[in-house]
């Protein structure tokens, strides 16, 4: 008997932008839920005009971006400042199990989209609010924000950059990849939850709050020691020796090497000169002539290329790889492998590179990648077929402006 | 006072790319065992340690991620051991295992329910070229892309001072089970799911990694957003560092327009500034450096008067995007997160002592989040569940321990 999807039927309505909201919808959708996308000619997602573009034209018919972390979600238009636009938003409410937003805290309300109105239209809904500081709280209402405020306010971007200058931060809007997989788990759990109660509920998400916990192990060296843990730098562990990054043949190429267990250790000296020294046997002896002995991998990385150091120590038994550009992770045969690119069609870009899903279930093992929605393409079938709209008052509504 | 999860068991054998996972579905109420060798978890020998001196009960790490969760310690290699966790199999509806490929499963040859939703985690592919390769946190995110992407030109590369490997796997390990689960809640049957820690750790990344196969130009860490103009985002307040985002594309302009009113208003600008409109930067040709520039500087020369609450504060009174650079001691001291009941006390493995700890991580109206017990010793409950789910005698469990099966 074939298996069905873990979330078939379950229909969710992302009113996200950008990454945190619509990404943790994706991953519902890889799970086989009905994601609606709503926009609106109007007001677009400015996901859209975010790169990467297709052959580098910039075109926001052609964001790849937009399409990653939109793939396989319907589109819906609607204005939602349009009497008869709100009228269809809880119109499909009532049909739906999940529904995602976004906005500015603040901004629901006025919409009159927020959990208080919701709620009285369909109350199995399960609803998530998600911004940078959350939906509640002092600094709530007003303060916008993007993935780089949501690093600085978790201290991520404290953490990152060297002790001598001022902080760097992860790369890119990091909490906007952290933050979706806490709201799909708390999704997930409350429609679980939904089934013995019958209610829905409210989920309030900070971004801020879910990249703490990346960096909890941090927060208890402040909480338990009493010490405020600063910006290191320097890659690798200090309570590991050999481990860091190596500069490798080439303009800004490195080599992470992590050899300080015994095998990795042992797999190195028959690689690297310079490390016969029995000084270096021991671990400790290792700590205590860590200078030496990274100047001694060093004018080795140094004139070999990194991917070709990361083949020759892994087939010695050290940990080791190359410090990947997104060109060498377009070759990398291990994603490759996973089916972790996969080619997807749009009308209007063609064909282009996405990726495939994060997790792999063995019941429904093939769960295809295709493109992200255009605005409003599947309005009449949702609004007819999940709604119960004739088609003449969703074409007399998208005429009107509160369907487009 | 249970959880969304209540009544949900979740057997979790532990390696530190388990924790996570298994701490998040703890978190909203399943009744998680850790199962630890006799030597304890390697995620008991993960940094920080209490006051700096390591032991099985010391770790931080492991305090951080294996709160709700009960231990019991096993050897897996025995013959009692491996009917003690066939038994806990049948009894429990999900297993989380990191596997090394080549090396069989802990479930191997044990008798299995078809209810049973084994989630199995690998650092790189299950059967792909890099399958067998030895992993680190340092290989997991250097293969992620991650450190290209950003940081000064001059200096390597830069990595978390935090593990993050663990992290990412941990959280996208919860979405595989739960999806699992809830296959299990329609038809009562369980399944394989794979994780992959590379894959789980590309997550904040990929979209910059895609620019790899779209014939676009390819981001580096000398030029993030090739084409675009880049703008100052660290600025100085009087107690440490604020980013102020200077928007250059017609979809956030007001957000500038919004900070140019800020900085005229408080007269580090001039107010013919209030006219420049902002969206001409766009555009890839060389812009006009001068306003950006004289914007940067205007911005710099008052944060570094300002507190970062100040700037906080302007930020949402001038409609602009700002965000004070927070330290754990300014987190914990954030009355945002007290107003929204993040955190939640708990206690140290050693000396009892009572912490607060940032464990909401979202804010439920139904069931929240709670700490229902502190991260477990090495095999504290290794008694209470033999004697009370496996209904062994106390003689049977000493006898177990002799052996050095327990």
């Amino acid at each position: 008997m074939a298996a069905t999807a873990p979330l078939s039927g379950t229909v969710v309505i992302d009113m996200g932008w950008l990454m945190a909201a619509p990404e943790a919808s994706r991953f519902l959708a890889d799970l086989g839920a009905t994601v609606i996308k709503i926009e609106s000619k109007g007001r677009p997602d400015p996901l859209r005009s975010l790169g990467a573009f297709k052959n580098g034209v910039r075109d926001p018919e052609k964001s790849i971006s937009y399409h990653a972390i939109n793939a396989g979600k319907l589109g819906v238009a609607i204005n939602l400042k349009h009497p008869a636009g709100h009228e269809a938003i809880l119109d499909l409410v009532k049909k739906a199990d999940v529904l995602i937003e976004g906005f500015t805290p603040g901004v629901a309300d006025s919409l009159k989209l927020s959990y208080d109105y919701l709620s009285k239209v369909n109350p199995r809904l399960v609803v998530v609010s998600s911004s940078i500081l959350g939906a509640s709280g002092t600094y709530s209402k007003g303060t916008s924000g993007f993935g780089t405020s949501g690093s600085a306010f978790c201290g991520a971007t404290h953490l990152m950059g060297w002790p001598d200058l001022e902080p760097e931060g992860p790369a890119g809007p990091w909490t906007d990849g952290v933050a979706p997989r806490f709201t799909a788990a708390a999704v997930i759990s409350a429609l679980r939850y939904r089934q013995k109660t019958g209610r829905g509920c409210l989920i309030d998400v900070s971004q801020a709050e879910t990249g703490i916990q990346f960096l909890m192990p941090a927060y208890f060296e402040y909480a338990v020691n009493g010490h405020v843990p600063q910006r290191r730098g320097v890659a690798g562990s200090p309570l590991r020796c050999p481990s860091g990054v190596y500069p490798c043949k080439g303009e800004d190429r490195w080599v992470a090497i992590d050899g300080s267990d015994e095998e990795g250790w042992l797999g190195l000296r028959t690689i690297v000169p310079g490390l016969e020294n029995s000084l270096y046997d021991t671990l400790v002896g290792r700590l205590r002539n860590r200078v030496d002995i990274d100047n001694a991998i060093t004018a080795f990385t140094r004139i070999h290329e990194a991917d070709e150091i990361e083949s020759i120590l892994q087939a010695v038994g050290t940990s080791s790889h190359q410090v990947a550009r997104p060109q060498d992770l377009a070759a990398d045969p291990d994603l490759v492998a996973q089916d972790y690119y996969r080619t997807a069609i749009d009308p209007v870009m063609g064909e282009f590179v996405t990726r495939g899903p994060q997790f792999r279930l063995s019941r429904t093992p093939t769960v295809p990648t295709v493109a992200g929605p255009r605005i409003g393409s599947s309005t009449i079938e949702v609004m007819t077929e999940l709604v119960g709209y004739s088609k003449e008052k969703v074409e007399a509504l998208q005429a009107e402006g509160a369907l487009s | 006072m249970g959880g969304m999860l209540d009544g949900l068991r979740v057997l979790e054998l532990s390696s530190p790319s388990t924790m996570l996972a298994a701490r998040i579905l703890g978190d909203f109420g399943a009744d998680v065992i850790a199962v630890e060798p006799l030597g304890g978890s390697k995620g008991r020998r993960l940094d920080p340690f209490v006051d700096d001196i390591p032991g099985l009960d010391r770790s931080l790490a492991w305090q951080a991620l294996n709160y709700n969760k009960r231990s019991i310690s096993l050897n897996s290699q025995t013959a009692d051991g491996r009917a003690i966790l066939t038994e806990l199999c049948a009894k429990y509806d999900t297993v989380i295992e990191a596997i090394t490929p080549g090396v069989p499963s802990m479930l191997d040859g044990l008798n299995m329910p078809k209810s049973l939703i084994h989630c199995t985690i690998a650092q790189f592919s299950f059967d792909g070229p890099k399958s067998t390769y030895r992993a680190s946190d340092l290989a997991i995110m250097a293969a992620s892309g991650a450190p290209t992407l950003a940081g000064n030109i001059k200096r390597p590369p830069l990595f978390f001072p935090v593990p993050q490997a663990i992290m990412d796997t941990g959280s996208d390990a919860v979405l595989g089970v739960l999806g699992a689960i809830a296959a299990r809640d329609q038809d009562g049957l369980g399944q394989k799911v794979e994780i992959s820690a590379r894959v789980a750790a590309m997550t904040a990344t990929f979209a910059r990694i895609l620019y790899g196969q779209s014939g676009d130009v390819i981001p580096t860490r000398e030029s993030e957003a090739p084409g675009a103009l880049a703008t100052r985002l660290t600025y100085d307040s009087i107690d440490g560092y604020v980013l102020v985002h200077i928007f250059l594309s017609g979809a956030f302009a007001a957000l500038t327009k919004g900070l140019v009113k800020w900085l005229v208003d408080e007269g580090v600008l001039g107010e013919d500034m209030l006219a420049v409109d902002w969206t001409s930067f766009a555009v890839p040709e060389p812009p006009p450096l001068d306003a950006v520039r004289q914007l940067e500087a205007a911005i710099n020369a008052l944060t570094s008067k300002r507190s970062k609450v100040d700037i906080m504060d302007a930020a949402r009174e001038y409609g602009f995007v700002a965000a004070p650079v927070m330290d754990m001691n300014d987190i914990s001291q954030f009355e945002h997160h007290r107003d929204r009941e993040m955190f939640v006390t708990t206690e140290t493995l050693v000396g009892g002592k009572e912490i607060e700890v940032p464990a909401r991580f979202v804010r439920m109206s139904e069931a929240p989040i709670e700490i229902r017990r502190r991260a477990p010793m090495f095999s504290e409950h290794t008694f209470e569940i033999l004697t009370k789910e496996l209904a062994m005698t106390a003689n049977e469990v000493q006898a177990l321990f002799t052996h050095g099966v327990i």
